[in-house]
């Protein structure tokens, strides 16, 4: 039965113009991804519409080609002007950006493509594998789990923030104040909004992040002249190189696609998450320290990981119709309209429909693969150009974009504070990831955090009631502690060589 | 003698004709045929969900319908009160209107009251309903909406689930006049979670929305208690209703009402021709055959009955459930 499904998913998804509609996607979704503040939520909800001449199936493979594309459209802007175009983008600029100052900007864009596509060959192929058993895996999480993994997330704080530990924990505790900022999830309290409607849900994290890239970028770029590139190194750097970059670091690929994989099937996180911590991941676990300074590492554990999102996020949207993020919301919605009803029935009776998406999703991440190596490292002269004339465009693209986030000033105000805000911690070494960490996981966790309490009636032991909660309070002891067991166990002679 | 026409008469010429045309266009605004601009349905949630869907879904037919294009826009937050807000202070022309259900938006003003009031708003037609249902988890093999009570009297359940604030009312009503004694009212984000939350045991039981519980209930994951209107569920049209069961009738909060407005003061012929255009949409085609596939009965009610309903979620929730004690019991 699992195996005729998958057959006839393969049919499907091969057929034309199906096939036709997932290159258009997946193109279209990389330059939605390009352009800071579209991003794949408005991108997808422009196109909703216009798919209803669509079938089903091809509507919602287009969908899904733009979301999957979007995914690595997002690094392009990242890369070249430290601009991410999509949320789920952010921790590539942390070295895709340097790389691009570094005058490589062709091998961290290739370095890009290779591990947003490798990541979604192996996601959606283990997503094919373990379909029969999605519904048992999305039952067996609820709040505590997801409340544990956003504290996880949290402690990658202890990580990335290099340097001063005081001012990383100042700057995650920051972010995670500015949360606070709106109606509290689970209870009806307005909390600091000064009685205006703009702010009742809260700042919007990817105008916080696009205030505290772009703006703080530009206002850091006006103080220099010439290019982004620094004139006085060469720009050697080849496509070629960039994929030998990656083959040289499968463990890294891998962990990361799966860790995208797992986040995006935690509803509420999506990739937007999943970039942190597996940029998190990656330094926690590697010798280098060269991280946040243009090692390709960086990019290409963020790349992995979104990219494996898409594949992940898809596990609660066709099992239970629960959106893991703004774009899934999107894809529901174009479930329902096409008269699709996501359930556990897309596990069964429908089968073959979901294993079509499927296939369609690999098929696009070739196309990725090719568009990327061939096309996009050719951006690489925008890195070149002069600030002069850059600045304004993606001063300009930057509010434009922010405002069309959810037609609110108060998005386009948090832009321009956090811009200067982040010029300032950027000046005085606090560090802007775990700014960014916090406010985009204290809603999640104060939700679940909340609910697990009233679920248990203030028994805290329901974080520790099942095996994956105790799975993942062993990790994140091992974040927290790890290091100070080390240093104690090095201090007592034992690492000592 | 002839006069040449000075620089300053070509002006006062040219403002002369400006003023001429300006005073035209306002007298055919004013006489023209209704409509003759662009509709914008302003939608108070994101893209995607289901208001969004269906208005995106209705959008094409109404165009045809009206002759003009129409423009949804999404103003989503503060639990729809921003898009709520914002259609009460545009200009009573006929040209925007709003879709959302008068229900569960006027229990988030209940409990966050805007700085506007909602009762201002004027009826345009109601589009369809949903019915709300009370749904268990299908492993805990639940005896019917009296097993459930009986439960929780035995101390079997306590908690009880529902979508946000939204669905609070009816968990207080079956505790104040069916004895349902549960313990806390857990919120929920939308459908999807709570299906999860139910098949998972997370929660025994919960409060949701017919559409919203289909998949579930067809795979079997989710067992369907009761109806909460009398009116039935066109989604489970074998399950029993609340009054069919011997319990209070509750219709006043036992279904979701799709619903659309215009401003206060938007002139009652333009209302009516709205009407008429909807009228054709929700009745036609495009709408029906949606509504087949999706389960989402689509029906047309005039603008009158669309007052009918906010009126009585107005007059009648405060009646049977006290404003404070929702407040409160939502903090």
């Amino acid at each position: 039965m699992t195996f005729a499904a998958f057959l006839e998913g393969l049919q499907i998804a091969f057929s034309w113009p199906t096939i036709g509609w997932m290159v258009a996607g997946v193109l279209l979704g990389i330059v939605i991804g390009a352009v800071p503040g579209i991003g794949p939520n408005l991108g997808m909800a422009v196109t909703l519409p216009l798919t209803l001449p669509l079938g089903g199936t091809n509507a919602i493979v287009l969908l899904i080609g733009i979301y999957s594309g979007s995914m690595y459209g997002g690094s392009i802007a990242a890369i070249l002007v430290n601009v991410p175009g999509t949320a789920a983008a952010a921790a590539t600029t942390f070295d895709g950006y340097p790389l691009s100052r570094q005058g490589v900007a062709s091998m961290a864009l290739s370095a890009s493509a290779v591990s947003s596509a490798l990541a979604g060959f192996m996601t959606v192929a283990a997503l094919i594998v373990i379909s029969p058993l999605i519904v048992t895996i999305v039952l067996a999480m609820g709040s505590p789990e997801y409340f544990l993994v956003a504290v996880l997330g949290l402690s990658m704080i202890t990580i990335v923030a290099r340097g001063s530990m005081v001012k990383g924990l100042v700057a995650g505790a920051f972010g995670l104040m500015l949360t606070t900022i709106g109606i509290a999830p689970m209870l009806s309290e307005v909390r600091f909004t000064g009685g205006s409607l703009a702010l009742y849900d809260g700042l919007s994290f990817v105008a916080a992040i696009l205030g505290l890239f772009a703006i703080a970028e530009m206002l850091k770029l006006a103080g220099e002249s010439g290019g982004i590139a620094r004139e006085d190194v060469d720009t050697s750097g080849s496509v070629w190189e960039g994929v030998r970059e990656v083959a040289a670091r499968p463990v890294t690929v891998v962990k990361s696609a799966f860790i995208g994989m797992f986040i995006g099937s935690l509803p509420g996180s999506g990739a937007a998450v999943s970039n942190f911590v597996a940029y998190g991941e990656a330094m926690r676990s590697s010798e280098s320290d060269g991280f946040g300074r243009g090692e390709i590492e960086g990019v290409i554990a963020a790349e992995a990981s979104n990219n494996g999102t898409v594949g992940g996020s898809l596990i609660p949207a066709l099992s239970f119709g629960i959106p893991g993020s703004g774009a899934t919301a999107v894809l529901l919605g174009g479930l329902l309209m096409h008269g699709l009803q996501p359930g556990p029935d897309m596990f069964d009776g429908e089968l073959a429909l979901t294993y079509s998406l499927f296939v369609a999703l690999f098929l696009g991440n070739a196309i990725i693969l090719v568009v990327g190596l061939a096309l996009i490292t050719r951006t690489e002269y925008l890195t070149k150009v002069n600030t002069d004339y850059l600045i304004p465009v993606i001063v300009v693209l930057a509010i434009a974009g922010g405002f069309t986030l959810r037609s609110n000033w108060a998005d386009v105000a948090t832009i321009v504070l956090l811009g200067g805000i982040g010029y300032y911690m950027f000046e005085h070494d606090y560090s802007v990831i775990a700014f960014i960490l916090g406010m985009v996981l204290g809603p999640i966790a104060e939700e679940n955090f909340t609910r697990s309490l009233q679920l248990s009636d203030g028994s805290w032991t329901i974080f520790v009631a099942s095996w994956p909660s105790r799975l993942l309070v062993a990790a994140v002891l091992v974040i927290l502690v790890g290091p100070l067991l080390k240093d104690w166990y090095v201090s007592r002679g034992h690492g000592a060589t | 003698m002839t006069r040449t026409l000075t620089r300053r008469d070509t002006l006062k010429a040219a403002g002369i004709a400006a003023t001429g045309t300006i005073g035209l266009a306002g007298c055919l605004g004013e006489e023209g045929e209704y409509p003759s601009d662009d509709l914008t349905v302003i939608i108070p949630f994101d893209e995607g969900g289901g208001s969004d869907t269906i208005v995106r879904q209705m959008a094409d037919p109404l165009s045809e319908e009206l002759g003009v294009n129409i423009r949804p826009e999404n103003v989503p937050g503060a639990g729809s009160m921003r898009g709520i807000g914002q259609l009460l202070t545009e200009e009573p022309d006929g040209y925007t209107c709003a879709k959302f259900n008068p229900l569960t938006t006027s229990i988030q003003a209940m409990v966050n009251p805007p700085d506007f009031e909602m009762a201002d708003l004027k009826g345009l037609a109601t589009i369809g309903f949903n019915a709300i249902v009370l749904v268990a988890d299908a492993d805990e093999e639940v005896d019917g909406l009296d097993g459930l009570i009986d439960g929780y009297t035995d101390g079997e359940y306590d908690n009880l689930g529902g979508l946000g604030v939204n669905y609070l009312p009816n968990a207080m009503f079956f505790k104040e006049r069916f004895g349902m004694e549960w313990s806390n009212y857990i919120e929920y984000s939308g459908a999807g979670p709570i299906n999860q939350a139910v098949a998972s045991g997370e929660v025994p039981a919960a409060v949701t929305s017919d559409a919203g519980a289909a998949q579930a209930v067809e795979s079997g994951d989710v067992d369907v208690l009761a109806v909460l209107t009398s009116n039935g569920s066109e989604v489970f049209p074998d399950a029993p209703t609340v009054p069919d069961l011997g319990y209070e009738n509750m219709d006043f909060i036992g279904q979701v009402t799709r619903a659309m407005w215009v401003p206060p003061e938007t002139p009652d012929d333009r209302v009516e021709t709205l009407a008429e255009g909807i009228e054709a949409v929700i009745e036609g085609d495009v709408m029906q055959s949606w509504s087949d596939d999706t389960g989402n009965p689509m029906t047309y009610g005039s603008p009158s009955e669309a007052d009918d309903v906010l009126d009585r979620v107005w007059t009648e929730i405060p009646d049977v459930v006290d404003i404070d004690e929702l407040r409160e019991a939502s903090e």
